[in-house]
């Protein structure tokens, strides 16, 4: 199958949408699909070989943050050529309501399209606004996934209609075979707690983790924090009462990743909100570790309403060093939810995720050769012959 | 203002109106061939769910009393009337008894089905296709009926005498009750 992905995001910063597209896109190629993934970037930035660059992203605030984005004119056009030479059976946009190349490919698009909502902010006022406009781009959509139940629950709400839910995708062998680092290994007077994302937004919940600190260490004064993401140091320094028992990693790679989470003892997610999914989650038990996270709808699902981690009331630090507590003092029940978590993380490997998306670009497929079968009997002159579709 | 002027500014709105009316007319073609095509998918995937549960039925890795039950609805669905794609030579809209046999055999293969049976995976398989048909249909019926039920398409007739789509409401086994509890506001 010719596939065309389309990521509104430059792949010049790394980013949820833009791993879920390169990972997508080379499990595809891997299956023996032929795959072209467009996205902005630099033009001396090096790409994987099946990435388009759709010119440079300039950095815009949009929704509340600066996002590196592509448009104008001369985007649309290499969107536009793009797309022409493709000639792709199916094109799958991601996040096609961001002011970036997916909309513009959808503006663009004639042939079936398939669109992933990953955490769209259907809820802006800018949004609400210009609706109207973008809606009759919308209506080519013949295909829409959201990548989790509250994902699609937002979007049914705000802009109508319908999806299917396929979550994101881990490379699950990859956390589960990673090898753990001496000097981030917990030992039971030292037990660490690892923390991965952004620094600088709030949302990440690194206030929470902040506050849970002392609280864990009042009980287990040799407890560790590892706090590994991108941002500005000083300022989250400065949120800590105490800087003892938080050693900040800063940006870490995939590798660095995999082998913090196999390491530690707990994963701890005190994210506040604005979470459509939770991948870190699902990395986390991919690598085996315990998993403390905030009782938001998103993480609930991901892990089985409690069933393969502990939840704690959002951003209620007390309740969060209490969970973190009760799986650093249980060594049995940590290695219970770590096993729990682990057979849950399978369910989001790539290959069945990847399955999920084929068989959605599939059943499009199925529907338009159906379609045109019927068109074409119809112009037969005997009438009335059932098409023989089926097996 | 002279009269000339007067001209071009009505012929201005003619074309403005012009514009508008066949954008939308656009619009509402391509929602109907979403309609069309995403109904054909629909109708490609129960059938194969049908056969598929029709052939674990009658392929004796069942006791007789699970081969009958399950061959008693797969056939029920295969031998319920189809209604033609084209949305606009269809006369009878009323799909209720076909999407009563469907939920028939939706039920059926939930009771029937042994959790993990090899032979099981195909029909779980199509049936997973058809759960993926049903959104996508039900999504482009959803948004059609929104459409056709503006103004300015009723008072111009663009929708010619297309049948307005009806969703396909029968059970197809997913989790969460199916789209009608939040798409139905939608709708009318």
């Amino acid at each position: 199958m010719r596939i065309g992905i389309v990521c509104p995001y430059s792949f010049d910063v790394p980013g949820g949408v833009q791993f879920h597209v390169r990972d997508l896109a080379q499990h595809l190629a891997s299956l023996g699909h032929h795959v072209r993934v467009l996205a902005p970037a630099d033009d001396d930035a090096v790409l994987p070989p099946f990435i388009d660059s759709a010119g440079r992203a300039v950095a815009v605030p949009y929704n509340g943050s600066v996002a590196r984005l592509a448009f104008g004119p001369l985007t649309a056009a290499r969107v536009r050529r793009w797309l022409t030479e493709g000639g792709f059976d199916v094109l799958h946009l991601h996040e096609p309501l961001a002011p970036s190349v997916s909309l513009l490919a959808l503006w663009a698009a004639e042939g079936p399209v398939v669109a992933t909502f990953h955490t769209a902010n259907l809820r802006s006022r800018a949004m609400q606004a210009a609706f109207p406009l973008l809606r009759p781009s919308l209506e080519k959509v013949a295909a829409r996934i959201a990548v989790s139940e509250d994902a699609r629950r937002t979007l049914v709400e705000h802009i109508g209609g319908d999806a299917v839910v396929v979550p994101n995708g881990v490379f699950v062998d990859d956390f589960a075979g990673a090898q753990p680092r001496p000097a981030w290994t917990g030992t039971p007077e030292a037990p660490v707690v690892a923390f991965v994302g952004r620094l600088d937004e709030a949302r990440k919940g690194l206030p929470v983790l902040c506050e849970v600190v002392p609280r864990v260490r009042a009980v287990l004064p040799g407890a560790r924090f590892l706090v590994a993401g991108r941002g500005d140091l000083a300022a989250a320094r400065a949120l800590l009462p105490d800087p003892a028992g938080v050693e900040f990693l800063g940006a870490v790679d995939d590798a660095g990743k995999q082998a913090l989470l196999a390491s530690a003892d707990v994963y701890l997610a005190p994210h506040t909100g604005g979470e459509s999914f939770g991948i870190v989650l699902v990395e986390a038990m991919a690598a085996g570790v315990a998993v403390a996270a905030s009782d938001l709808g998103a993480f609930r699902r991901v892990l089985d309403d409690g069933d393969a981690g502990v939840l704690f009331a959002t951003g209620d630090a007390d309740a969060g060093a209490a969970a973190v507590l009760g799986l650093l003092t249980d060594p049995a029940r940590r290695a219970r939810l770590a096993a729990a978590g682990q057979r849950t993380a399978r369910r989001y490997d790539w290959p069945v995720v990847a399955a999920d998306v084929l068989a959605v670009y599939e059943t499009i497929r199925t529907g338009l050769a159906a379609h045109a079968r019927v068109v074409a009997d119809r112009r037969l002159p005997a009438p009335g012959a059932p098409d023989g579709s089926g097996g | 203002m002279s009269s000339l002027a007067w001209t071009l500014v009505a012929l201005l709105v003619v074309c403005a109106l012009a514009g508008y009316l066949s954008a939308t007319a656009q619009r509402l073609d391509r929602l109907h061939h979403r309609v069309e095509t995403s109904r054909a998918g629909l109708e490609v995937e129960l059938t194969r769910r049908a056969s598929a549960a029709l052939e674990l039925a009658t392929g004796g890795e069942l006791d007789p009393a699970t081969s009958l039950i399950l061959a008693d609805a797969a056939t029920a669905s295969l031998d319920a009337p189809r209604t033609p794609a084209a949305l606009r030579d269809a006369t009878d809209a009323d799909d209720a008894a076909r999407w009563t046999a469907e939920s028939g055999l939706t039920r059926a293969l939930g009771v029937v089905l042994p959790p993990g049976h090899p032979a099981a995976g195909r029909v779980r398989d199509a049936a997973h296709r058809v759960e993926l048909a049903r959104r996508f249909h039900n999504d482009a019926v959803v948004q059609t009926r929104r459409l056709r039920a503006k103004r300015v398409v009723r008072w111009a007739r663009l929708a010619g005498h297309a049948r307005l789509p009806e969703t396909a409401d029968f059970d197809d086994g997913s989790a969460g009750g199916g789209p009608e509890e939040a798409a139905g506001r939608n709708v009318r």
